[in-house]
C-alpha cells in the first residue's frame, strides 16, 4: 500500500508520469491528486511540464494519420450529441408532476366541495406526492452524479443546481451545492446488497479540507431508536467509526471529517446498523 | 503541441473548452484538428482495428464535450487533459471488449491467440506497433511485462501486481522506468 502521507519530488513525477498515460487506479490518483495540491508552485509547474510533454509525445504512438472522412465523421457525431442532449432540469420533473397532481387534486376539490377534511387531506397528501417527485426528480440527478465516475455527472449536476436544490438543501443542507459543485470532491458511493431496500448513500469529501457530507435516504428509524453508524475498516481489518446517523426514511445529510485516504487502497466503507452492515461503499 | 507555456495560452485553452462545453461547432472543429492526429494514434495502437480505432476517436470527442467543463488549467495543460481522456476511454473500451490484445496481435501475427483475425483488417496493421514492441523487446523481463501489461493491454497496477506476486511499488518504479527508457530511446531514434 502506498502511505497517503506527502510525496517527494521523484515520487510526484512517478505518479504524473504514470496519471500523464492513464494508468493510476482511483486511489492513486486520489493519492496524486492531493500531493499535487501540497506541492509547491515550482513544482506544481514542473509536473504540468511533464505531463504535456508525455501526452504530446508522438515517438511511441504509430505512423498512421487519420482520414479527412474521420474528420467529417467525428464532427458529425459530436453535433448530434449536442443536438439530443437535454440538460434537463431534472429537478423541475418533479414540478411538472406536481402541477398535475395540483389541477387534479382541484378537480377532486370540486367533485367534494362539501368535505372540507377531504380538502385538506388532497392538500396534505399534495404537499408529500410533491415534495416525493422533487426528491425523486433530486435522487435521481444524484445517482447519476455519484454513479458516473467518469464525469458525465457535472452536466447533471448544473441540471439539478439550476432548479430545486434550494429545497433540497434544507434537507441536507445548506453546503451541499458546494459539494456538488466542485470538481475536486471525492466520493465513496454506497450501495445494498439486498436489492428489495431502497436505501442508497453517497459521502462527498472535499479534498481540500476533508470535510464531507454523507447524504442519505432510506436509512429508516429505528424502533430502539438506536442510530446507523459510517465505518471504514482499514487494509490490516481495523474498524474507524466516522460519524454517528439518526435514521430519517427521507433524504438526510450529515457533515463529518474524515480523511478517504488514510485508510488504505483497500479500505472497506460502511454504514451499519446494530443488526449488521446495511450499506457498502466503493470509492469511485 | 505544447503551445500553451504561458497564462494567456492557458486562459485561451480555457476559454476553448468553455466554448466546446456550451456546443459551440467552432470550437469542436478547433478542438478536432489541434488533437484530433493525436488521438487517432493513440487509438491506432490500442484498439486491433482501424475501424475500431476511429470509432474510439468519435466516442472521445464526444466524452470531451461531455466534461469539457471540467477542464481545469491550473490542474493540466490541454493537451494532458485530452490525452487523459482518450486513454481513459481506451482502457475502459479494452476492459469492457473482455479480450485484451496480447503483444502478437498487437503487432498483427496472424498467430495471435486474440481479436484482429477479421478479413477486414488492413495490411498496415501488422505494422502499426512493430517499431513499439522491438523497442520493449529490449528492455529487462519486469520492465518489458509490465509495459506490456499496462501500457497496452490496460490492466491497472494493482491487476499487476497480483499476477505477478510483485510489490505494487516495484511494478510501478519498474513501469515507470520503462517508459522513460522507451521515451528516451525513441527520441534518439527519431533525432538520429
Amino acid at each position: 500500500m502506498t502511505s497517503p502521507t506527502a510525496m517527494t519530488r521523484d515520487e510526484l513525477l512517478e505518479f504524473a508520469a504514470l496519471d500523464s498515460y492513464g494508468l493510476l487506479d482511483e486511489y492513486e490518483a486520489a493519492l496524486y491528486s492531493r500531493a499535487f495540491h501540497q506541492a509547491t508552485p515550482s513544482l506544481q509547474r514542473d509536473v504540468l511540464e511533464l505531463q504535456a510533454q508525455i501526452a504530446a509525445d508522438e515517438t511511441l504512438l504509430p505512423k498512421d494519420e487519420p482520414s479527412e472522412e474521420l474528420r467529417t465523421r467525428v464532427l458529425r457525431a459530436v453535433n448530434l450529441a449536442i443536438e439530443q442532449d437535454t440538460p434537463t432540469p431534472l429537478a423541475s420533473i418533479g414540478r411538472d408532476v406536481a402541477a398535475r397532481n395540483n389541477a387534479n387534486n382541484r378537480q377532486a376539490a370540486h367533485t367534494d366541495a362539501s368535505s372540507g377534511s377531504f380538502i385538506r387531506f388532497l392538500n396534505a397528501n399534495f404537499f408529500w406526492r410533491a415534495a416525493t417527485f422533487l426528491l425523486a426528480g433530486v435522487v435521481i440527478a444524484m445517482a447519476y452524479v455519484l454513479t458516473d465516475a467518469a464525469g458525465q455527472h457535472d452536466r447533471l449536476t448544473m441540471a439539478a443546481i439550476q432548479s430545486d436544490v434550494e429545497q433540497v438543501e434544507q434537507l441536507v443542507g445548506p453546503t451541499l451545492r458546494t459539494y456538488l459543485a466542485d470538481a475536486a470532491t471525492q466520493r465513496v458511493v454506497f450501495t445494498s446488497d439486498n436489492s428489495d431496500t431502497a436505501v442508497w448513500a453517497t459521502l462527498m469529501v472535499r479534498e481540500g479540507d476533508r470535510k464531507a457530507l454523507l447524504i442519505a435516504e432510506g436509512l429508516s428509524p429505528r424502533d430502539d431508536d438506536r442510530p446507523y453508524t459510517l465505518q471504514v475498516r482499514d487494509d490490516e481489518g481495523r474498524v474507524h467509526q466516522i460519524a454517528s446517523i439518526d435514521g430519517r426514511s427521507q433524504l438526510l445529510g450529515t457533515r463529518v471529517e474524515v480523511d478517504l485516504l488514510a485508510y488504505g487502497a483497500n479500505a472497506t466503507w460502511e454504514i451499519t446498523s446494530p443488526d449488521g452492515v446495511v450499506l457498502t461503499g466503493t470509492m469511485v | 503541441m505544447t503551445n500553451d507555456e504561458n497564462p494567456k495560452m492557458s486562459q485561451q485553452d480555457w476559454m476553448l473548452m468553455h466554448r466546446v462545453a456550451s456546443g459551440d461547432e467552432d470550437a469542436v472543429e478547433e478542438l478536432y484538428d489541434r488533437f484530433g492526429a493525436l488521438v487517432f494514434k493513440v487509438s491506432r495502437q490500442l484498439m486491433p482495428t482501424r475501424a475500431e480505432a476511429e470509432d474510439a476517436v468519435q466516442e472521445i470527442f464526444v466524452r470531451l464535450w461531455q466534461t469539457a467543463d471540467r477542464y481545469d488549467p491550473r490542474r493540466a495543460k490541454l493537451v494532458t487533459w485530452v490525452m487523459l481522456i482518450a486513454r481513459r476511454h481506451l482502457i475502459d473500451r479494452m476492459r469492457r471488449s473482455a479480450v485484451r490484445p496480447t503483444p502478437a496481435t498487437l503487432e498483427g501475427d496472424p498467430s495471435g491467440s486474440t481479436t484482429d483475425r477479421s478479413p477486414d483488417n488492413p495490411p498496415q496493421d501488422a505494422e502499426r506497433n512493430a517499431e513499439l514492441l522491438s523497442r520493449i523487446a529490449e528492455l529487462p523481463e519486469l520492465q518489458r511485462t509490465v509495459i506490456e501489461r499496462a501500457y497496452l493491454q490496460g490492466f491497472t497496477l494493482r491487476e499487476i501486481s497480483e499476477q505477478l506476486d510483485a510489490p505494487l511499488g516495484t511494478v510501478k518504479s519498474a513501469l515507470s522506468r520503462g517508459l522513460n527508457r522507451l521515451r528516451e530511446r525513441a527520441k534518439k531514434d527519431w533525432a538520429g
